[in-house]
């Protein structure tokens, strides 16, 4: 079930009184039961073998707290964590990375002249095991640091991982900031009425018209074959996909708090504006937030950090980011691309002494920030072809493309081209520019809203795809 | 484990949002999402048709199919699914 769908539509026309009814009964134990039950229907509808995976990574993650708890402050504490841990990380090994390590092995054997193989296995990935391994690691670290109070009870660990509104595609909340929500039943007087309408129908606007044009018209089509076209096309295509995998992966996460926030609940920010950053790090303070700050406290940190010395920091940003490359993908195209970040930001930490000094001694001109701005865009964009290709040698296909000289496009058109335009532009919006909508949402009457809503969604069915595609990131 | 903050950081919440918004009541979600529901039904029964059709094959899906056939030939002959059909056909 994929979020801009009628399926959709109607699954959440039913949840959602549900869970409100149960709000106004005062069964607070009821809400939690139907917004988990909704959680369970919702992921059973792609696979219904992998809701018992799910189930079992909660239980698991719920037992470990409990033995935490149980074990607070004597030496068992940090060896319950290590086990929690490594438990989460072996399940999203087994299932993300077996058959690549298996393969990645065969061919280092084969090379070696051995004859033992390793067995190949086809194991099918469960759609977003690697958002609720993250939540369920967050679970236990929090608790052990003690960030999060105490352990709690089963009901609220399940709710916590599977609520439907993250679990798929993120973002990856954290247990400190969502579990002590669920203390209380959500107050039907404080809902976000306006922040998750517009949050929804933006989102919906940005995935089924934006992301799903670009991909269809222009970015499939160069990255699958990229020989075949010259450097406007490949251009356009490297835009594209920083267009589209925005608006995609934004669309997700925007509909994504837009829901929790019509049910009463509060979700991390995910994105924010992140191609108009001036530095890598500063991108990585805009982009994908939930998991750059769940790298930076679950595995920076741990890992030393800043602490170590110039040469330790460095070290740990490009372990962070290659890790953090890994964790999108089993495939070498991933570690290249967060090799590359890695490379970059410790480039970044290394001149960052002088650039602050030399800030602080002369603010930088508009000219400088917007050559910046620039810079970055372009780095991250170089990034993306090895994210977005099938693996290294399209990537390098495509590189080549780029350096072609052969003007001719047989893809770029206006229409396209205006996407990528506005895929850009909404990056220099006002930041504001939310609040500034709901000022004009609170003017008018609930039945208007309704109907422009409606009317949003209309237009979108209009210019959208016929099909809405999965988001990019089910696949991780 | 000791943790180590940067100047940048802390987890950017929807409460830095909030705090300039108004949180309204439930009951006005509940009229958004009929409205949104009802003009759809009316509007986009197309939709609907297209929707039930692409179901798995099974007795109550087929019943379901024929209801959503029957509203939309409502809505074609009361005009406007018939008007969002031209809108639609004039897109291409």
């Amino acid at each position: 079930m994929v979020f801009p769908t009628l399926a959709f539509l109607l699954f959440f026309l039913v949840v959602w009184p549900h869970a409100w009814i149960a709000v106004w009964m005062r069964q607070h134990t009821l809400h939690k039961l139907v917004i988990i039950v909704a959680s369970y229907v919702f992921y059973a509808f792609w696979d219904w073998r992998f809701a018992f995976l799910l189930a079992g990574s909660v239980l698991l993650n719920w037992g470990t707290g409990r033995l935490i708890e149980t074990a607070r402050g004597t030496p068992g504490q940090v060896r319950w964590v290590s086990v929690g841990v490594a438990a989460n990380l072996l399940l999203l090994g087994v299932f993300k990375y077996y058959g690549w390590f298996s393969t990645e092995m065969n061919a280092l054997l084969r090379t070696a002249g051995l004859a033992r193989e390793i067995p190949l296995m086809e194991i099918l990935l469960p759609v977003g095991i690697s958002f609720f391994t993250f939540q369920g690691i967050s679970y236990i670290v929090d608790l052990h640091r003690g960030d999060l109070d105490r352990a709690r009870p089963l009901i609220d660990v399940l709710f916590f991982i599977s609520f439907f509104s993250h679990l798929v595609a993120g973002p990856i909340v954290r247990a400190a900031s969502f579990l002590p929500q669920l203390e209380r039943p959500p107050r039907p007087d404080r809902v976000f009425v306006g922040l998750g309408v517009m949050l929804i129908l933006w989102g919906v606007f940005k995935k089924a018209v934006v992301a799903h044009w670009l991909a269809v018209g222009l970015v499939d089509r160069v990255f699958f074959d990229p020989v075949s076209y010259g450097t406007l096309d490949a251009l356009a295509a490297v835009y594209g996909y920083a267009v589209q995998i925005y608006c995609d992966f934004s669309a997700y996460s925007d509909i994504a708090i837009g829901i929790a926030a019509l049910l009463g609940y509060r979700f991390q920010r995910n994105f924010n504006q992140p191609y108009r950053a001036e530095t890598l790090a500063d991108f990585w303070r805009r982009w994908h937030m939930s998991l750059s700050s769940w790298l930076r406290d679950y595995l920076y940190v741990p890992l030393g950090g800043n602490r170590g010395g110039r040469w330790r920091t460095y070290r740990n940003l490009m372990l962070t980011m290659v890790l953090g490359g890994i964790w999108h993908g089993a495939a070498w195209k991933f570690v290249i691309w967060g090799a590359l970040h890695g490379a970059w930001l410790a480039a970044e930490r290394m001149l960052e002494g002088t650039a602050r000094n030399a800030a602080l001694a002369t603010p930088r001109p508009r000219w400088r920030r917007a050559l910046a701005v620039a810079l970055i865009f372009h780095f991250v964009c170089f990034c993306w072809i090895f994210f977005r290709a099938e693996n290294v040698a399209r990537a390098t296909e495509l590189l080549g493309a780029l350096a072609r000289p052969e003007t001719a496009t047989t893809l770029v058109s206006p229409w396209l081209i205006g996407l990528i335009a506005f895929g850009l532009a909404i990056q220099f919006t006002p930041p504001d520019l939310i609040e500034r909508l709901d000022r004009v949402y609170q003017r008018l009457p609930v039945v208007v809203v309704g109907l422009l809503a409606a009317l949003v969604l209309l237009v979108v069915e209009l210019i959208g795809g016929d099909e809405t595609a999965a988001f990019i990131y089910f696949q991780f | 484990m000791q943790r180590e903050r940067d100047d940048a950081d802390g987890p950017i919440g929807t409460e830095e949002l909030e705090r300039s918004m108004r949180a309204g009541r439930a009951r006005d979600v509940a009229i958004i999402l009929g409205v949104v529901a009802v003009t759809l039904l009316v509007v986009n029964s197309g939709g609907l048709v297209k929707w039930t059709q692409a179901l798995p094959s099974a007795p109550h899906n087929a019943w379901l199919a024929e209801r959503a056939a029957e509203w939309h030939t409502v809505m074609r002959r009361l005009g406007p699914a018939e008007w969002f059909e031209k809108l639609r056909e004039r897109r291409g």
